[in-house]
């Protein structure tokens, strides 16, 4: 149905241009503007040439309309073809004509063009056009994902955390915790915005805010496991080197500059290497520190996922609502085979080894995170980053000092606001946990938390609780193949094999595409 | 109904009240004023609204004949009537027809076809909105001329350099839409 309205759009949508540009409306469509000027005759040398028509008034209240038509100056006429009219504009003549100077009362010319509200709507249109055809063409990436909050910086708001990304069915409900690494409140009084900027229904259980207590001069971090740890003597890598040469520019602080790369356009499991050189100087617990996002393939396999079940998808969804653990298990094997961001160091045979693992869904906000270490050699210690190409974006590495767990108190909301209004049903169903509050696209409430007194001493998280459901979209039915949908949940690794030419030969756009298309504020 | 798509619904409505409202409507019959290009091949004058006061304040509308500098002249009918320029409260000239449905139409169909784009409707068909409209508004000024001074208006006249000596004004006729050719 969309698709017959696009088109029935597309086609009115063009004549509705042509008519206002000239095309088969014909003249009487054409939104044109006039510009009039009279001259006397005895200036007849500046009468305007880019006028088609002459209009010669005469003394006795005719007119004549001319054209084409000159002007002799030496013998002080104009002459052309057209029509003579009388007073009450009735033609009394027709062909060519010489007129004498003297006999003419006025000339008036006319010049006629495009009103400037043609370009004006022309440059919507071509925008309009464009983007009506890529998400023809690309339905999915012209949606985003994801419960969003933002929190200030200090100067603004800006996008901190996207809760339980990968809960996207009630039986995959799960708990998120993300870092407010860029959180900087100026009160006790701390607000957070939740959004729901993407044709899904969120389905909030809660969102707390975390404070733990900073050690002096040092951070605090979340480990995959949901620990927390106080670190210190946090230092930039001295080497970072991947497949396309130094990326240590691009990971050494968290400044929205991004390590990323392209996947493999025959396997979207193929994985890469990201070697790294720290100095290491005491024989302390240490931790590494991976500031990072996902690429938009992690989504993308999500909608193709949800294209392949078609009009099913409810079906689908209620077996897994119904199934068991492994069931569940099994429909998270795509994340699985794509994979984290597995921290390797080498073991003493010289081989490398995979000693821990970060993985946080999600292609919008950067989340922070450490990896604790085995203990290291003291100087020189080499690591390696081991992931799926063109799954992951990497904005920040450090290796820290774990001066020992942290515990961070649990904040729940004082208030929730939906515009400049309390909202005081959304409060309660904030803090009952047995409760969860709604939210639907458009939907944004801000959600307010009291802080400790000395609050700038304390890292803050978000711990997000609940799941959501993408909206079918009815571009997607198209591609309704039971038989695939089947694959992505038996045999993830082959399914992720025969999509990577497809998504290969969107990548590149794809990103530009899905940032453009969102209206997220950064 | 969220606080987002409130202000959505709120700048849609006002988009359309603005569509109908801030535009320059014409008093002129319909069918009347040609449109710019076939104002190039007519030799009638344009259609104007008159304030003037005598004792009271009265109003007089029709086809503008001559502007001069000591009266307007204005066919209402077939009837001329002059009216000394010191009398003129107010005058509203529309010079020719400038399609304005055309606008409106693409204006329209544009915000209709940001249902295509996706969540990005939200940006788009404010978007269409609010360009369409205050395109289509602007536009609808552009054949009108506001002004009680003659030299003003006087070159959309039927007769730009006054009545001419010798023509009886009351043998002037109005313009008969129905007979005209138009392309």
């Amino acid at each position: 149905m969309r698709n017959v309205v696009r088109c029935l759009s597309a086609l009115i949508f063009a004549a509705a241009v042509a008519a206002g540009c000239g095309g088969p409306f014909g003249q009487r469509g054409k939104v044109r503007t006039q510009h009039r000027s009279l001259t006397d005759p005895a200036q007849v040398a500046t009468i305007d040439h880019k006028s088609p028509f002459l209009k010669a008034h005469m003394r006795n209240g005719d007119v004549y309309i001319l054209s084409p038509w000159s002007v002799d100056a030496t013998a002080r006429t104009v002459s052309g073809n057209g029509e003579r009219l009388d007073p009450n504009r009735t033609r009394v003549g027709e062909g060519a004509h010489v007129i004498p100077l003297d006999s003419v009362a006025l000339f008036e010319t006319n010049v006629v063009s495009t009103h400037g509200s043609i370009a004006a709507l022309a440059v919507i249109t071509g925008a309009s056009v464009a983007l009506t055809a890529y998400c023809a063409t690309n339905p999915k990436a012209c949606f985003g994902s994801c419960p969003t909050f933002y929190v200030s910086d200090g100067d603004r708001a800006v996008l901190q955390a996207e809760g339980f990304s990968a809960s996207v069915a009630p039986a995959l409900e799960a708990t998120d915790i993300d870092a407010l690494y860029r959180a900087r409140p100026r009160t006790r009084t701390f607000e957070v915005r939740m959004t729901n900027e993407a044709l899904e229904t969120h389905v909030v259980r809660w969102a707390r805010v975390l404070a733990a207590p900073r050690p002096s001069g040092g951070r605090v971090f979340a480990t995959q496991t949901g620990d927390f740890w106080q670190a210190s003597d946090i230092s930039a890598p001295q080497r970072c080197s991947a497949a396309e040469g130094d990326c240590l520019a691009a990971v050494r602080a968290l400044d929205d500059v991004e390590r990323f790369s392209t996947t493999d356009s025959t396997d979207l499991t193929t994985r890469e290497v990201i070697d790294l050189e720290f100095p290491v100087e005491s024989r302390d617990s240490l931790g590494l520190v991976i500031g990072s996002r996902q690429t938009l393939l992690s989504t993308y396999v999500l909608y193709q996922a949800m294209a392949y079940m078609g009009h099913s998808v409810g079906y689908w969804l209620a077996a897994l609502q119904r199934g068991d653990a492994r069931a569940r298990e099994q429909s998270l094997g795509i994340g699985r085979a794509l994979g984290g961001i597995e921290v390797q160091a080498l073991d003493s045979a010289g081989a490398w080894i995979t000693i821990g693992q970060t993985q946080e869904t999600g292609p919008l906000a950067t989340d922070v995170r450490v990896v604790p270490l085995p203990h290291l050699p003291v100087g020189p210690t080499h690591l390696r980053l081991r992931l799926a190409r063109g799954h992951w974006r990497i904005d920040y590495l450090a290796l820290a000092r774990l001066a020992g767990r942290a515990h961070p108190s649990r904040l729940d909301p004082v208030t929730v606001r939906r515009g400049d209004t309390v909202d005081t049903q959304a409060l309660e169903l904030l803090t009952d946990s047995s409760r969860t509050l709604v939210t639907l696209p458009g939907d944004e409430y801000t959600i307010v938390y009291r802080l400790p007194n000395d609050f700038a001493r304390y890292e803050l998280f978000l711990e997000s609780r609940g799941y959501y459901l993408e909206w079918m979209r009815q571009e997607w039915m198209a591609e309704e193949s039971p038989a695939r949908a089947m694959m992505m949940f038996l045999q993830p690794q082959e399914a992720l094999r025969r999509l990577a030419p497809e998504f290969k030969a969107r990548e590149a756009e794809m990103e530009a595409a899905f940032w453009r298309s969102r209206y997220v504020r950064h | 109904m969220s606080a987002t798509r409130s202000r959505l619904a709120t700048v849609s409505a006002l988009c359309l009240v603005l569509l109908g409202t801030a535009c320059f409507h014409t008093t002129a019959p319909m069918g009347w004023l040609p449109t710019a290009d076939d104002a190039q091949r007519e030799a009638y004058g344009g259609w104007i609204k008159v304030e003037y006061t005598t004792d009271v304040k009265r109003m007089v509308q029709g086809e503008l004949i001559a502007a001069t500098s000591d009266s307007v002249h204005v066919l209402t009918g077939n009837n001329i009537v002059a009216l000394p320029t010191a009398t003129v409260v107010s005058g509203t000239l529309t010079t020719y027809d400038v399609k304005l449905g055309t606008l409106r139409l693409w204006t329209v169909l544009g915000a209709v076809s940001a249902a295509s784009h996706g969540l990005v409707l939200v940006l788009s068909a404010p978007a269409w909105l609010i360009i369409g409209s205050t395109a289509t508004a602007v536009a609808s000024r552009a054949p009108r001329v506001e002004s009680t001074k003659p030299g003003d208006l006087r070159a959309y006249a039927r007769f730009p350099q006054g009545i001419p000596h010798g023509l009886d004004p009351r043998s002037l006729r109005q313009k008969d839409i129905r007979t005209l050719a138009r392309p």
